[in-house]
């Protein structure tokens, strides 16, 4: 008996040490054969598979989308709707593609862009944009700059935006009206913040009215940290930035909102911030354009924005997505086609309605004000061309939970803020050193 | 004489086929998905894999920067405060409940009581997790409502780091009780009558009967419980995960959260299986010490 | 005297157990109750634990804005599917333990069991690797395929079946019944009731099951329903509360249903099988 599972561990190790090896063997033959079988096939046999995050619950609306793309091509696709958040997301089409399913396409965040391209997923498109050269070029004039960029990697083109989204204050204006606070300008600083935290915060039959939420999120976080001229890490993601002076000022800033002012809610998992604000629980939350959806549902139209208060500077932050030809795809062409077809004004007007802004300049000064609401919703767009881009390194999964570790820590477990921040950035450069 | 050890040869050979033909879909999803996975645990950790790119062989550096790890030092913590607080729990407060339930003379009373406590453990735990959460709420949930209303302060359920497990508790208790609670109730039923009946005659009170008949009669079913509440409390994750995520910081951080994160949310294979393997390690020794121990309190032959 | 002391205690003894009863019934009230309202009531003070309004839209809601009818599906399919192999697996492996002296018995049977250690979490990173290999990843079989061995159910089983009298076997066995007809026909029947509660504990694990779909499911189509729950959440715990909780209450209702039905075998056949010794 002995010997038999001796034996049986024996093939066991075998199998599973082969099993690695094998594994890494085909993606090198698949790797060299992209778009080669294309003459062989017809366009109306090509089906192309497209993951999609899904943040607004609608599978439907995107078919929808997609659909004049079938009718013109002939081609079919097949969309692949995950919802989650990005970081499960970009998880599950890692799986997938481990798993051995050919994905095509796949929309992917900025937060994704680096992993992508360090893991093999993702392929240059810029074989088709030479091909291509006018649509292409044509697109790219109307992507504001700053925007466009994080998808040039290494002097490759990797491809084309669809949207993007950045961080302002939304503000309650009934709220506001109530505690005879007027909206602040865009360059308001720190002071007059927690000055109007101050008026913002009431009692109310035993229930505490808070000013704000706390920023509780990585995008968000960073967004805070921009203006006041830093950020989690040095634009090349070679070290960590998160313990600067700079950084330790903003979050004591969010400790002492909380725990010393009493301006702000500790955050908690399932309370969500959008609909306090929309309840007059709170009156300010930070957030991109992602909770018009929300305001939608509730007819909540008393809203009015602002940028974050500006601590050093006024830097707006923005993180963008768009839509990427995988490494797997073996109908190249096709699949680049349609990349670019869903940047374009066909696929952006109708999916894109209300939760982002299009990437397309004149597509976001067109559908941005349709709603009627926020009154001043050019802030969502305005200053695109000098933002800048969220931290997104190769080991974006591992940094960005190790800075909402340590904001859990500072914000909810009052823990000392630099030393937090000390032992995070550590971290944080071990991370960044692997790649 | 030599035919009838033939006959018992054969039927022995017999035995061994037939035995092992009944075995054989049981042995061959076995080795699947218990030996060959057990054996991999024991080798993913020398790699450096993250499911697409090639698997890279790193030696040890899987259980270096596991030792070096501060997190994991807090995680393995965490899990043992949890198996400190909610395995006593569910062993002493499931064995009480049933003596309460079993000492009900009314059967439809009876019967009602025990269908209400074990029904939670079957409902689904990440769906009841999720209303638990806007119960506990600090600000809008109805629990510290009615604190509230009796004069008391907010309590922070969901971000203090020690209150958080509390609130654990609560809910594992409400949640789980219901199954040591059956186990324990099953081995009251096997407990004559007449033992307690001598008792009381004696003019022993509920209390004493408890301690002196009905736990020294049931220290068996205590040590499947103690055992399995063990094993399921190693593995704790839902709670962590709907509840706290795991927070706040990494207070409630199980290692079971954290071999889903390390390994299936940043894709770290290697490390991951290196956890689970110092998670697996663990279980392991608990499980053959209290084994061990048992002899020393565990009385199998009580007729 | 002493029997009024007696009721009196017997009095307390039931308002503790009463008081308890209904406190452990309360979340399920609040929830279907909150399920029935419209979101900016849920949280109004004080509390209402009965229904106050009755607004099922917040069901059909459920169904209109994501695939529910395809989690309800998906999870009954690997339940039964599971269930299903799992059984087979199950009374084959335990008959051979119980009735059939073969070699290497014994250290096989302590080998199954030594199974029971074994955290979920210590075979799911490999069990994953195995999947992706064969390329089920993504699909219900990676949730039904590792669930058909269960070694509680191996013991469960096999405890039961020792206490069947050898008797039965070797009367068939007179008549030239051979050992399949014997597991099939005789064994089989009279460990029905076993089989059952190993069934139904099987079963509410895989419906309840949430870190399986949660690493091999995307596809929101192929979601069972505790990780289609966690998106009613949404992103960043956007969804509405009242739809989240008609979600959630009609999780609840089939373990409900389950429960009413297999009340009895869950205790009969967890008493007869085991637990004694």
């Amino acid at each position: 008996m002995k010997k038999v599972l001796m034996l049986a561990i024996a093939a066991a190790m075998a199998v599973s040490l082969f099993g690695c090896r094998g594994d890494s063997d085909d993606d090198q033959t698949e790797k060299k054969t992209p778009g080669t079988e294309k003459e062989e096939q017809v366009k109306e046999d090509i089906q192309l598979k497209l993951t999609w995050l899904g943040l607004d619950m609608n599978k439907e609306k995107l078919d929808r989308s997609l659909k004049p793309f079938v009718d013109e091509t002939g081609m079919k696709v097949e969309a692949v709707y995950i919802p989650g958040n990005w970081e499960e997301y970009f998880t599950k089409i890692q799986t997938m593609i481990a798993g051995g399913e050919v994905v095509d396409n796949a929309y992917v965040a900025i937060e994704g862009f680096e992993m992508f391209r360090h893991m093999g997923l993702a392929q240059p498109v810029d074989k088709f944009a030479e091909k291509n050269k006018e649509q292409v070029e044509e697109l790219f004039s109307d992507v504001p700059k700053g925007v466009a960029a994080p998808f040039t990697m290494d002097g490759k083109l990797y491809g084309f935006p669809t949207s993007y989204n950045n961080v302002v204050i939304h503000f309650n204006t009934k709220l506001l009206k109530e505690a005879g606070v007027e909206l602040p300008q865009a360059d308001w600083g720190k002071e007059e913040f927690l000055e109007i935290c101050k008026k913002l915060t009431k009692e109310v039959d035993g229930v505490k009215q808070y000013a704000l939420s706390i920023p509780n999120g990585n995008f968000m976080i960073e967004a805070w940290l921009r203006n006041n001229g830093t950020g989690f890490m040095t634009p090349d993601f070679a070290k960590s930035t998160i313990n600067s002076e700079e950084s330790i000022e903003i979050f004591q800033l969010f400790q002492d909102l909380v725990h010393k002012y009493g301006y702000a809610p500790i955050p908690e998992p399932n309370v969500d911030p959008i609909q306090q604000l929309i309840d007059g629980k709170t009156a300010m939350g930070s957030w991109g354009r992602w909770p018009m959806d929300e305001y939608e549902n509730n007819e909540f139209k008393d809203v009015a924005l602002q940028y974050i208060p500006s601590f050093k500077e006024n830097r707006v932050q923005f993180g963008v997505d768009g839509i990427f030809v995988t490494s797997k795809t073996k109908h190249y062409d096709e699949a680049c086609e349609m990349a670019l077809w869903m940047a374009s004004d066909k696929f952006v007007r109708e999916y894109f309605t209300i939760g982002n802004i299009p990437a397309r300049t004149s597509l976001a000064e067109e559908l941005v004000p349709i709603p009627g609401y926020p009154a001043n919703n050019e802030i969502f767009y305005k200053g695109a061309d000098t933002a800048v881009a969220v931290s997104s390194p190769v080991g974006f999964a591992k940094t960005a939970s190790i800075t909402m570790e340590a904001f859990s820590k500072i914000v909810v477990g009052k823990e000392d803020v630099k030393k937090t921040l000390d032992n995070a950035a550590e971290k944080m450069d071990a991370v960044l050193a692997k790649y | 004489m030599t035919k009838k050890i033939s006959v018992f040869k054969k039927k022995q050979r017999w035995d061994n086929i037939s035995g092992y033909l009944f075995l054989s879909p049981a042995l061959i999803a076995f080795v699947i998905f218990i030996a060959i996975p057990i054996i991999m645990t024991l080798v993913l950790p020398l790699f450096n894999y993250n499911l697409i790119l090639p698997a890279e062989f790193v030696g040890l550096d899987n259980f270096k920067d596991f030792f070096a790890d501060e997190d994991m030092a807090i995680v393995f913590g965490n899990t043992s405060k949890f198996l400190l607080i909610l395995t006593p729990m569910h062993c002493i407060l499931g064995l009480i409940l049933a003596y309460m339930v079993q000492r009900v003379k009314h059967t439809a009373l009876r019967n009602i009581f025990r269908g209400v406590i074990y029904f939670p453990s079957i409902v689904t735990t990440a769906s009841v997790a999720i209303a638990f959460t806007y119960m506990f709420s600090t600000d809008s949930g109805f629990i510290n409502y009615y604190l509230r209303q009796l004069g008391l302060n907010n309590v922070p359920w969901l971000t203090d780091s020690n209150m958080v497990y509390v609130t654990i508790a609560i809910f594992s208790f409400w949640k789980f009780i219901g199954t040591t609670f059956l186990y324990y109730f099953i081995g009251l039923n096997n407990i004559p009558e007449s033992y307690y009946e001598s008792a009381r005659i004696d003019g022993a009170g509920p209390v004493q009967i408890f301690t002196r008949i009905t736990v020294p009669l049931v220290t068996p079913v205590i040590f499947f419980v103690v055992i399995i509440t063990t094993i399921g409390v190693f593995q704790i994750f839902n709670e962590p995960y709907f509840i706290t995520n795991g927070g706040p910081g990494v207070s409630t951080t199980t290692v079971a959260l954290k071999i889903y994160r390390v390994a299936f949310q940043q894709n770290n294979i290697g490390y991951g299986a290196t956890v689970a393997l110092g998670l697996f390690i663990l279980i392991m020794m608990v499980t053959v010490i209290q084994y061990l121990m048992q002899n020393k309190w565990v009385v199998y032959d009580y007729e | 005297m002493n029997k009024s002391k007696k009721i009196f205690s017997g009095m307390w003894h039931n308002a503790l157990l009463i008081l308890l009863a209904v406190m452990m019934l309360l979340p399920f009230t609040w929830i279907f109750s909150t399920s029935l309202r419209l979101p900016k009531d849920s949280f109004k003070f004080p509390p209402n634990f009965l229904p106050t309004s009755f607004h099922f839209e917040n069901y059909t809601t459920v169904f209109q804005t994501f695939p529910f009818l395809n989690f309800i599906f998906n999870s009954l399919f690997v339940g039964i599917v599971a269930g299903i192999f799992n059984i087979i697996v199950t009374t084959m492996a335990a008959f051979a333990f119980a009735r059939i002296r073969f070699k290497g018995r014994g250290p096989l049977f302590v080998i199954f069991l030594a199974g029971l250690m074994i955290p979920m979490q210590a075979t799911i990173i490999p069990t994953f690797i195995i999947m992706s290999k064969v390329k089920l990843v993504g699909t219900l079989w990676a949730l039904i395929i590792p669930a058909m061995i269960t070694p509680l159910s191996i013991f469960l089983v096999r405890q039961f079946m020792m206490t069947i009298p050898k008797s039965y076997e070797e009367a068939a066995y007179m008549d030239g019944a051979n050992r399949f007809l014997i597991y099939l026909k005789i064994i089989l029947p009279m460990s029905k009731s076993v089989i059952i509660m190993t069934s139904l504990i099987n079963f509410l694990f895989n419906w309840n099951n949430f870190m399986g779909p949660l690493i091999y499911l995307s596809d929101w189509e192929k979601m069972t329903i505790p990780i289609g729950l966690r998106m009613l959440q949404g992103y960043q715990g956007t969804g509405s509360i009242s739809v989240i909780f008609a979600g959630v209450f009609m999780s609840i209702v089939p373990a409900l249903l389950l429960y009413l039905f297999g009340q009895k075998y869950l205790v009969k056949g967890a008493a007869i099988s085991g637990l004694k010794s």
